[in-house]
């Protein structure tokens, strides 16, 4: 059996650092200005200052996050290493720069002319980093699910962001008049086929490591790999040659290939030894079910043809979904790296701090409680069209957002107490 | 033959320890089947140091087979797994004289 230590093979901590200290102030500022688009709750979905906040939190703070935990966690999970850590470094300034100029280009419209600039900036990152990621698969000797994911996910994000560089081009010289059909495949294939795709492959490596299961299945991530992949490709050729038929049976698929994923985390769960439920785990129950409830919001959408439903879905599967399983591993991750890079070496010499100790426990119950409270009455808001509730609840999800960030600052500075580090 | 399991203080464990006789072994044991990384390195780290001698050896349930632990002890000391009823894992860590003096015990890393 080939035992790989993966310790040797991970990134410096000051790589993953960079990538998770500026999704955390990325997700602090979409915080701060998700009140100020209380107006928008019944507006167009595809609007332009919509387009702003989406991309500063998905690209900012979802998509910054994801590089950040793949760097740390493709040693681990394929057994190699990264093939070049200068171009995760060279990717994440670019990519930096590229969010800021293009975000601010969307959202205020006398600088609209700044977004290819930014857009060109984002995607020559994401090329880097598909082709970093690519190079990796060199040297890969067992292609598991995990490793399928991975790799079908940076297949899409190759698409979906040359399709975005394409739409940011279009829309200073227009070129190209169905910019909607182009927003229909930039959404499926960045938003399902990279970050769906990212998350339920490595949620098969998360999960279970931390709430110690095994002996389940993994016969559902399975299916649901193939039902993805062919949901989101008919998906995409209908769109290509107009055939809405076609376009709702991938739809379709994709929606069930999501529900196979959702119950193999529930077989996961079901197996697992650690059986309390921490801040981790309720933020996971939280996210699959928040899931769970996009899914059917969407369809409702779909029948219905009203524009609220589709906001609705927006809302629960970035400010709902994405956030409680993000929010839920950076508690988990982000100690443990510091704990790697700080205290590991003293083990033995004297006494380290646990994981536990090195985030502030009833902080992330309350912050998961306030979270879940604002995100619930933000969809009533919704709803009801109703400004004024949605700009209450969001700005309770940021009281939620300013306890991440203290939590996020308590591990990255922690400093023991005087007695747990006295020497043996 | 085997003694009762007396409680044994270590400083910087999470879990329990606990030492007894069996078979004219001095026999240490802890049990981390319910702890996430790094925990189970850290509990292993501190049970190897304490393994001194041929008369001494550790034993670690865990949850799983401990694959980050095995390429730091694996050239120092003599290790034997053995999967338990409840799916558990049993390492039964030896002295190897001469190597085992060698292991770099301060390196508690591990990913999962």
């Amino acid at each position: 059996m080939a035992r790989n230590l993966a310790t040797q093979m991970a990134p410096p901590f000051v790589l993953v650092a960079h990538y998770f200290i500026a999704a955390a102030i990325f997700y602090a500022v979409s915080a701060f200005l998700l009140p100020f688009y209380a107006n928008e709750i019944d507006g167009y979905f595809l609007s332009s200052s919509m387009a702003s906040l989406i991309h500063l939190y998905l690209l900012g703070f979802v998509m910054m996050t994801i590089f950040g935990a793949m760097y740390q966690l493709i040693p681990v999970v394929l057994e190699i290493p990264v093939f070049s850590k200068d171009f995760a470094y060279v990717q994440f300034y670019l990519f930096l720069g590229g969010i800021i100029l293009f975000c601010f280009g969307l959202g205020v419209d006398k600088y609209m002319a700044v977004v290819p600039y930014g857009a060109m900036m984002i995607y020559l990152s994401m090329l880097i980093f598909v082709a970093n990621i690519f190079l990796t698969y060199k040297n890969l000797e067992r292609f598991d699910i995990v490793a399928k994911y991975i790799f079908a996910s940076n297949v899409f994000l190759f698409i979906g962001s040359s399709v975005g560089f394409f739409m940011a081009l279009n829309l200073l010289y227009g070129f190209y008049p169905d910019l909607m059909s182009l927003a229909k495949i930039h959404i499926a294939t960045t938003i399902f086929g990279y970050v769906i795709m990212s998350i339920m492959g490595v949620a098969m490596v998360l999960l279970p490591m931390f709430s110690l299961s095994h002996g389940y299945s993994q016969q559902k991530i399975k299916w649901a790999f193939y039902a993805i992949i062919t949901g989101l490709s008919v998906l995409l050729v209908a769109e290509l040659f107009h055939v809405s038929e076609l376009f709702y049976t991938g739809v379709a698929l994709s929606a069930f290939a999501m529900l196979l994923a959702i119950l193999q985390m529930f077989d996961i769960f079901r197996a697992r030894i650690r059986r309390q439920n921490d801040f981790w785990a309720k933020n996971m129950i939280a996210s699959f079910f928040t899931l769970l409830t996009c899914i059917v919001v969407f369809f409702v959408g779909i029948f219905s043809s009203e524009q609220k439903y589709f906001i609705l879905f927006g809302f629960l599967f970035f400010f709902g979904f994405l956030l409680f399983f993000i929010v839920g591993h950076i508690y988990k991750i982000l100690p443990f790296l510091v704990w790697y890079q700080r205290f590991s070496p003293l083990v033995g010499k004297m006494k380290v701090p646990m994981l536990n100790q090195m985030i502030k426990e009833k902080q992330a119950d309350v912050q998961f409680f306030i979270t879940f409270v604002g995100m619930a009455l933000g969809c009533v808001g919704i709803i009801f069209t109703s400004y004024l509730t949605f700009a209450i609840a969001s700005v309770i999800m940021g009281i939620g957002t300013l306890l991440v960030i203290d939590n996020i600052y308590f591990t990255l500075t922690f400093k023991p107490k005087k007695e747990a580090t006295n020497a043996q | 033959m085997s003694s009762f399991k007396k409680a044994l203080h270590v400083e910087g464990a999470s879990v329990p320890f606990f030492e007894y006789e069996q078979d004219g072994m001095r026999v240490i044991e802890f049990d981390s089947s319910t702890c996430v990384p790094p925990e189970p390195m850290v509990n292993a780290m501190l049970g190897l140091a304490m393994i001194k001698d041929e008369c001494t050896k550790l034993i670690m349930i865990n949850h799983k087979s401990p694959m980050g632990l095995y390429p730091k002890i694996d050239k120092n000391f003599e290790v034997q797994e053995s999967k338990l009823e409840n799916g558990k894992v049993k390492l039964e860590i030896f002295y190897k004289k001469g190597l085992s003096e060698l292991a770099d015990l301060n390196d508690a890393s591990c990913m999962g």
